[in-house]
């Protein structure tokens, strides 16, 4: 027979062990799984994505002339227009290709489906639900610095 | 269960969240694993007295710490399982993100820098918990028959162990694992007649690049894994087999 070891608590000696043991296992596994957890969940990084870029020195584009650059990790279409610099980001609203600059027209053509935009990223004709994004561009020391507005 | 052994304790009315509390608590034990082992698995698959011989195996009276070295080496093996499997979730084997992958992880995943430095960390002890294992066999003179092939698969195990730690010193892309790389797949070159060949194949070219990277990598996460799983497999099998030697 087991022995009533109850006494004034209340609480037998097999229960507080049993409570305390559980408890260690659970504490123990939970330390783990928590760091885990926490691992496998990618962080946000909005702080990558509002830093500035540099998309090219200022007199490497001439006036109506565009260049591509990364602006983090994504392609995008810096251009001298006569508004003067304007950035748009260079993937098409529509299926994900990348626009190209018709010097001639002054316009962001689609080569995959004719989507056309002004250089403003607006849409002119063609499948594109939405207009390119357009970021802020700021030439300083002759670099034309582009980040997301914002 | 310990409250209703005696029966004196009526049972309070609860209310079901409490209940149910309680059930999950009380289910959190080892008791609760013997119930199912015990209870519905064994009826179909009668695996209790394999558990139980597995379990029950007696080790000899002489055995004392130093024998614990082979099971410390094993359990590092899979703290590196495991924290190795979470690196490979942002870890990237190219010689233009390798190191930017690293940096990631140390300093933007949550608890990167942990898993990482666990893996780092693990590694570096299993290095010598393998030469301590080694160190206490020999001198124990446990290698000797009729357990010679047990050492055997030891000694390739040791050089695993070795391959594992040379190829993951490549991994971070940095200058320290590029040069350590170079040097070190220099040395073989200085082998008669093979050694050139061998440099050629380590570095899966002529000099240290993105290639040698994947190679390594490819090592490191796959072939050196299986083989070294294989090896585990039948030095546990052996040990078990033979059981663990008489002192001298």
């Amino acid at each position: 027979m087991e022995q009533d070891t109850r006494k004034s608590t209340g609480v037998r000696r097999r229960t507080f062990l049993d409570t305390l043991l559980r408890g260690w296992v659970l504490a123990g596994v939970a330390g783990m799984a928590y760091p885990v957890a926490k691992y496998l969940t990618p962080p946000h990084a909005p702080e990558a994505a509002e830093k500035e870029v540099e998309a090219a020195a200022a007199d490497q584009v001439k006036p109506g002339e565009a260049v591509k650059f990364e602006f983090h990790g994504t392609p995008a279409l810096l251009m001298n227009v006569k508004t003067g610099f304007v950035a748009v980001s260079a993937v098409c609203t529509h299926l994900g290709c990348i626009v190209d600059w018709d010097a001639g027209k002054s316009q962001v053509v689609c080569p995959c489906h004719n989507a056309i935009f002004d250089y403003n990223g607006n849409i002119v004709s063609g499948p594109a639900p939405l207009p390119l994004e357009r970021f802020e561009v700021d030439v300083r020391d002759n670099k034309v610095m582009v980040r997301r507005k914002g | 269960m310990p409250e209703e052994v005696n029966g004196k304790t009526p049972r309070r009315k609860e209310n079901s969240i409490t209940a149910q509390l309680r059930g999950i608590w009380r289910r959190i034990s080892l008791e609760a694993v013997g119930a199912v082992v015990y209870g519905g698995v064994d009826r179909r698959l009668e695996l209790s007295d394999a558990i139980e011989h597995a379990l029950k195996h007696k080790v000899p009276r002489h055995v004392n710490w130093t024998y614990c070295f082979g099971g410390i080496t094993f359990f590092l093996f899979l703290v590196l399982a495991a924290t190795g499997i979470l690196l490979t979730l942002y870890y990237r084997p190219s010689s233009s993100d390798a190191y930017e992958s690293v940096k990631y992880i140390m300093n933007d995943v949550r608890f990167g820098w942990l898993i990482r430095s666990i893996h780092h960390w693990a590694a570096n002890l299993m290095a010598f918990t393998v030469l301590a294992h080694m160190v206490r066999v020999y001198f124990h003179g446990a290698y000797k028959h009729p357990r010679e092939l047990n050492w055997i698969a030891g000694v390739f195990l040791l050089a695993l162990t070795l391959a594992f730690g040379f190829t993951g010193y490549l991994l971070p892309w940095d200058q320290k694992a590029y040069w350590g790389t170079t040097v070190g797949t220099r040395m073989p070159a200085a082998m008669p007649f093979i050694g050139d060949f061998m440099k050629l194949f380590l570095r899966g070219g002529d000099e240290v690049t993105g290639r040698t990277l994947s190679r390594f990598y490819s090592l490191h996460v796959v072939i050196l894994p299986m083989v070294t799983t294989f090896f585990l497999a039948a030095h546990f099998a052996m040990i078990r087999r033979q059981g663990i030697s008489k002192p001298m």
